[in-house]
């Protein structure tokens, strides 16, 4: 089982393969391949399989660390050399990418042709490829929801190296399975993206961002849930105290919870969702603040302390809030998608028992929301004792036999997916 | 080939005699769905009323060997609710029940029968709806629309059925009982509701459906604007599109559809010598909306429409309605049986793509006329025919081909709402090549493996690209 | 090999307008009761057609789901291709009779009381004063008693004497006279609902029109058709277009039966022009005082009533609108809404005695729709209906009363 670095440089290129190591959770590697085009990432995935190995996808590498720690691996293997936008329609609005662009460049490319991307991730310089494998999401998650809901077609190298298509170039497509849903969010487990058709959305007519500091607990956070439900609200973010100031350095800081808003649509609209928070005395921001947001939602690193994701029904967003507060956490709450994100900090000679607390405080939270959560960052000693993807989905086995169908020999980032698939 | 004739027994017990049906001339009602061209009579059909029932009926055929079927209402259109190897037609209208209407949390629990108009009645007095809303949705089913991933007209501002479903309870083909999805949403682990929703009946049985409600737009307004051709009425479409306008609806009529339209009971009034028509509904909160009816107007105007009119009240938005409704029975009533087709294109490239069905329908010698989603680029071409008529038949199936063949050769696909069923297996290899097909084969084996559950469905019946083999499309009937 | 054509044969065009789309299915009474493909219209209509096409023979389940069918035609309102249902199911009905398919005692004490019975005034009338004297003396207790459930709350009153009388030949028109318009005074109505006939007259002459009564018109046939008597029913439709054919000078044939008027409507299909020309007079009551334009009466009755659509006026003849107008413009007079009333009650003609359990079945519907709703008053304009909505209000013990919309009239004008 192991991988010959000078049979894949004669067969891919020596550009292709290269001797950095790393290690990913405690796991080394011992190789990074990065092809240059999908034949290649095909032939890549061919060998490492022939060769019994295993490696783990990477794009940018922005959210390597979310996920298990892998079973083991060989290779790290890198899309950022499939790197492109292929074609914008603009009349249309659809856009074909390959799955190593970072989304600041598509993002830029569909604001010059008049649309908007509705994709985002904690960091852009995220790709393409890895903000659909990973579900990854920002700021304006409420606005834009999960990441498969804008893919239109994909193209998939298999584990054994076969090229598959999904999907198509149009915008409703009924054509055989939808296989855009199994490959969006598996974590590269069951084949790596090469390549999206995405739909894009019209831009918003307006856009405005304000701030303003909401009353204390409860009160608070069903404020925001209101605002959230303005129709012009594409974020509404609530942003701890304990936060607040690395999202406003310059206003006051009231030791209160910040509530960062931004209005987007008709003009009517935008008015409307202003009024709604003229009571808390707002001050007009712009999308900085919002991307301060998105660099929370990247804190803690799992160096530094445990970052959790959690997913809960809207309506019980309050209980949830309170649950993981009281047990530490400084949180970001989307009140309007019931989403939170939960930090607890670590200290020096932090143990299992820190880290058990705040999972505690987690699963708790989740399962009274009738939701769900991942630890995305812990380092990898916390991580080693306990699935990062929370309680077992129910239809886990029959994950497990799809894994099994589509990746036999466990190529593609194994162990790492739910279940430590 | 399925033996049922040893299970009705067994079935009895299960769902009861009444529930049970197993006599030839019932077996034979239940040979096709909303499309006649393909039948295949079913060895026995079980109307189970609850999961228990469903669980019992799927083991027992396991047991024997027997392949089955889920079928709604029988109303879709690609002859998916067909037991093409004689196996056991499990028909979930009797799952009709609304089990939770969550207004605050804005979802609904329903089972697979419940009728899709019937579901967003029973929201309405929360002030929600059910958004995705095919033509069909008097009549079909929620499960029906799960299994197709069903559209709509209001598909290209609200989404498909997928958007719409938050969690699944699947019967699989071995009898196991398991929940995919949540209310909450987001859920860890591949997305298998996704895979379900738009899996044909092919991966299990849906015994329970949590649907997404949407709140009723405050405010809706339907513009019809006349134009003297396709062409000018898709650039309009295509103008309102980049103006970043997203109505609810838009759709298109063309002069054919117009002339069968004023020619029937269903006539609205409109010019005979209108070479399209579109209409166009517009809704959301109430202060944009006269702004965006205006704009759409002027560009509308701007692209040659010979009229505009907005709807003054709800009795001239059902007339405007009428001319797209109307289409359907329009046609119906031309000959003995209608095709509807179903193919989706790259909006932009719709002028050209209408132009070249035309000249395909004229050079077959066919009554064509279409209907379509303009906003989205699904067309629906419908020809009216006689299928007793071999030779009509022959030349309505190539002109099919035909189609579908110009549709993808613009960068469309063969299908954005029927589904592939029986009808159009073997057009998948125009599409998709055996690489491309073959994750789909082991998703259905993931769920499936001993092929039992809806068999013969989606995938090629032959090895080879497209074959003009009457024989292996079905169109006898001879199981495959 | 000689021709012979296979059953149904005649029946095979009508069943091609048929496009299996499959709207027709959640207005069918039947199909909702049982969820079954062979008891929906499009089901039934496919039956025909395979039997047509030597598919499927002609027997017992082609027999049954024929006879399970209501004739409510609400599948023809819901069909965008035009199919004629009821037309299809009746002369369906007709070759399952001919075919000895449903040849049970039931059928011939059916056919027996269609022909014998029902079109002979004379008998009916003694048979229906000797019902009533049992009622009086109390007699009919002990054999209700021995009745089914359903048979006995279906049992109606017979009204005393002085209603069953037959109208005068002439009843003048009060106020500025409009026009004349003969009544069809049917079999069933001037013996059990003699009042409403009485009311429809007085109704039509407070509105200024001049109604006779036309010698030699008689049953209509309707009931006949829909059991499958298609020879029986034709003679009597022959009788009445000669009846009516004999008097000019009618503005209109006017009908208070929705069953009736729907038959009488469809005539042109049975006796050819001499049918359609008697098919063109007919208008139903509410209709033809619709048109005309209703004097609007003084008095008020404060009542809050629902409106029960008759299968045959709402899917047979078209007519929604008009009852609801009327009743409207009585002064006082609320109009309240119950949940799906143009769905079947399930009497059907003679259905409620020989489907009884799905009869009940769809009556229980329209009666939970209707205890919801809490009306003082239940109006529908067929007698049929009166008689099975009545029995559902006994059953539940509501305290509704259950009338012809024009009896509403009636009592309006009196006050």
């Amino acid at each position: 089982m192991s991988l010959d670095a000078e049979r894949l440089r004669l067969a891919l290129g020596a550009d292709a393969v290269s001797d950095a190591a790393g290690e990913i959770d405690g796991v080394k590697h011992a190789l990074t391949l990065d092809p240059a085009s999908g034949e290649a990432l095909a032939d890549t995935l061919r060998l490492l399989s022939e060769a019994g190995a295993a490696a783990i996808v990477s794009g940018a590498g922005t959210r390597l660390g979310v996920g298990n720690p892998p079973r083991r691996a060989d290779a790290l293997l890198s899309t950022r050399r499939l790197d492109g936008i292929a074609e914008l329609d603009a009349d249309e609005g659809v856009a074909r990418v390959a799955a190593g662009t970072p989304l600041e460049v598509l993002r830029k490319a569909a604001q010059e042709a008049g649309w908007e991307l509705p994709l985002e991730s904690p960091d852009d310089a995220a790709t393409v490829g890895g903000t659909l494998a990973s579900s990854a999401v920002g700021p304006r998650l409420q606005c834009f929801g999960p990441p498969r809901d804008h893919v239109l077609g994909l193209r998939v190298a298999l584990a054994s190296g076969e090229r598959a298509r999904c999907g198509g170039r149009v915008v409703k497509n009924v054509t055989g399975y939808d296989l855009i849903k199994l490959h969006a969010g598996a974590f590269g487990t069951l084949g790596v993206l090469e390549e999206a058709w995405l739909r894009l959305r019209p831009r918003p007519e307006e856009r405005r961002v304000l701030l303003a500091w909401l009353p204390e607990g409860q009160a608070g956070l069903e404020r925001a849930a209101a605002v959230a439900g303005q129709p012009a609200a594409r974020a509404a973010v609530v942003v701890d105290p304990a936060l607040a100031r690395q999202v406003d350095d310059a206003g006051p800081c009231y030791g209160r919870a910040l509530l960062v808003v931004e209005l987007g649509g008709a003009p009517e609209l935008v008015r409307d969702g202003g009024a709604s928070l003229a009571d808390l005395e707002p001050v007009e921001a712009d999308a900085e603040q919002l991307d301060r947001i998105a660099t929370l939602q990247r804190q803690p690193d799992g160096h530094s302390g445990l970052r959790f994701r959690v997913v809960v029904r809207p309506a019980r967003i309050g209980a949830a809030a309170e649950q993981l507060a009281r047990a530490g956490a400084s949180l970001l709450v989307w009140p309007g998608a019931g989403f939170l994100y939960a930090g607890f900090p670590l200290y020096e000679g932090a143990d299992e028992l820190a880290v058990d607390g705040a999972w505690r405080a987690a699963r708790g939270a989740a399962r009274e929301g009738a939701g769900g959560f991942v630890l995305e960052a812990a380092p990898p000693w916390a991580k080693a004792a306990r699935d990062v993807f929370g309680d077992p989905p129910e239809a886990l086995p029959l994950m497990r036999a799809l894994k099994q169908r589509f990746d036999p020999a466990g190529v593609l980032n194994p162990g790492r997916f739910v279940g430590r698939i | 080939m399925s033996d049922v004739r040893g299970l009705v027994d067994a079935l009895e017990a299960i769902v009861g005699r009444e529930r049970c049906l197993s006599r030839p001339e019932e077996l034979f009602a239940y040979e096709c769905d909303g499309l006649t061209l393909h039948r295949a009579r079913p060895g026995a059909v079980v109307l189970p009323r609850d999961t228990g029932e469903v669980v019992r009926v799927v083991k027992l055929c396991r047991r024997h060997g027997v392949s089955f079927v889920p079928r709604g209402a029988g109303t879709g259109l690609s002859g998916g609710a067909l037991a093409l190897d004689g196996g056991v037609l499990i028909e979930c209208s009797r799952m009709d029940r609304v089990l939770e209407v969550n207004a605050e949390e804005r979802f609904a629990v329903v089972q697979p029968g419940v009728i899709n108009a019937h579901l967003s009645e029973v929201a309405r007095p929360h002030g929600l709806f059910y958004a995705p809303d095919p033509s069909s949705q008097a009549a079909c089913t929620i499960g029906g629309n799960v299994a197709e991933n069903s559209g709509g007209p209001h598909t290209l501002k609200y989404g498909t059925t997928s958007n719409h479903v938050l969690a699944l309870e699947l019967v699989l083909p071995d009898g196991d009982v398991t929940r995919l999805g949540s209310v909450a949403g987001w859920d860890a682990g591949y997305d298998l509701r996704g895979a379900v929703v738009g899996g044909e009946g092919t991966l299990g049985i849906v015994t329970e459906v949590t649907v997404r409600l949407v709140p009723l737009p405050e405010a809706v307004e339907t513009l019809l604007a006349v134009f003297p051709d396709v062409v000018t009425a898709c650039r309009a479409v295509g103008a309102v599109i980049r103006a970043g306008l997203v109505p609810a609806a838009l759709e298109i009529v063309d002069r054919r559809t117009i002339e069968a339209v004023e020619a029937s009971v269903y006539a609205a009034g409109l010019p005979r010598d209108a070479g399209a028509v579109l209409i166009a509904e517009l809704d959301g909160p109430s202060g944009p909306l006269p702004r965006e009816v205006e704009s759409v107007r002027a560009l509308c105007a701007g692209e040659g429409a010979s009229r505009v009119e907005v709807a003054r009240d709800e009795d001239e938005r059902q007339r405007f309605w009428r001319a797209r409704k109307g289409a359907f029975g329009a046609m119906g009533r031309l000959a003995p049986d209608l095709y509807v087709h179903d193919a989706v294109v790259p909006r932009p490239r719709l002028p050209e793509v209408l132009e070249t069905i035309c000249a395909i329908a004229d050079r077959h010698g066919l009554r064509l006329s279409n209907v379509f989603h303009a906003g989205d680029g699904n067309l629906h071409p419908n020809i009216s025919f006689d299928r007793r008529d071999p030779d009509e038949l022959r030349r309505v199936v190539a002109a099919g081909e035909e189609i579908l063949r110009a549709c993808v050769a613009v960068g469309g696909v063969i299908t954005g709402e029927h589904g592939i069923g029986t009808e159009k297996r073997d057009y998948m290899g125009l599409l998709f090549d055996e690489d491309d097909l073959e994750p789909m084969r082991r998703l259905r084996a993931t769920f499936d493996p001993d092929g039992v559950c809806n068999p013969g469905k989606i995938f090629p019946t032959t090895r080879f690209c497209v074959e003009s083999n009457p024989k292996a499309r079905g169109y006898d009937e001879v199981p495959l | 090999m000689g021709e012979v054509a296979a059953p149904l044969a005649e029946l095979h065009p009508g069943t091609l307008d048929c496009v299996h789309c499959g709207l027709c299915l959640p207005v069918c009474p039947t199909y909702r009761e049982t969820g079954r493909e062979t008891s929906s219209p499009r089901g039934r209509v496919y039956l025909l057609r395979g039997v047509a096409e030597g598919e499927i023979p002609l027997g017992d389940v082609v027999a049954e789901e024929a006879a399970l069918c209501l004739g409510c035609r609400a599948c023809e309102t819901a069909c965008p291709s035009g199919v004629r249902f009821g037309s299809l199911i009746e002369r369906a009905r007709a070759r399952v009779a001919e075919a000895g398919l449903r040849d049970g005692r039931a059928r011939r004490l059916e056919r027996f009381a269609l022909r014998q019975l029902v079109p002979h005034p004379a008998r009916l009338h003694l048979v229906v004063g000797l019902l009533g004297l049992g009622q009086r003396l109390g007699l009919d207790r002990p054999v209700l008693r021995l009745l089914p459930e359903w048979l006995r709350s279906l049992a109606p009153r017979v009204p005393p004497r002085r209603e069953r009388r037959r109208l005068p030949r002439v009843v003048a028109a009060r106020g500025d006279r409009r026009g004349r318009v003969a009544l069809l005074e049917g079999c069933i109505m001037p013996e059990l609902f003699g009042a409403v006939n009485a009311a429809t007259a007085r109704v039509l002459a407070c509105n200024g029109f001049e109604v006779v009564s036309v010698p030699s018109q008689g049953c209509c046939g309707a009931l006949q058709a829909h059991a499958g008597d298609a020879e029986f029913a034709r003679g009597l439709l022959e009788r009445n277009a000669r009846a009516f054919a004999a008097v000019d000078g009618l503005d209109a044939i006017v009908v208070n039966s929705a069953g009736c008027g729907a038959f009488l409507r469809d005539a042109g299909d049975w006796l050819g022009p001499d049918g359609e020309r008697l098919a063109a007079r007919v208008r139903d009551v509410s209709e033809f005082l619709d048109e005309a334009g209703l004097r609007v009466p003084y008095g008020e009755l404060r009542l809050r009533v629902c409106y029960d659509d008759p299968c045959h006026l709402v899917h047979g003849q078209g007519v929604g609108a008009a009852p609801r107008k009327l009743l409207e413009a009585i002064p006082g007079l609320k109009l309240i809404p119950h949940a799906d009333p143009t769905g079947c009650c399930g009497a059907a003609g003679t259905y409620n005695l020989t489907q009884p359990e799905m009869s009940a079945a769809i009556l229980g519907r329209k009666m939970d729709a209707l205890q919801a709703a809490d009306p003082d008053v239940v109006a529908t304009g067929n007698p049929g209906c009166l008689m099975q909505i009545r029995a559902g209000v006994t059953q539940r013990g509501l305290r509704a009363r259950v009338v012809h919309p024009v009896e509403l009239l009636d009592e309006a004008y009196a006050n």
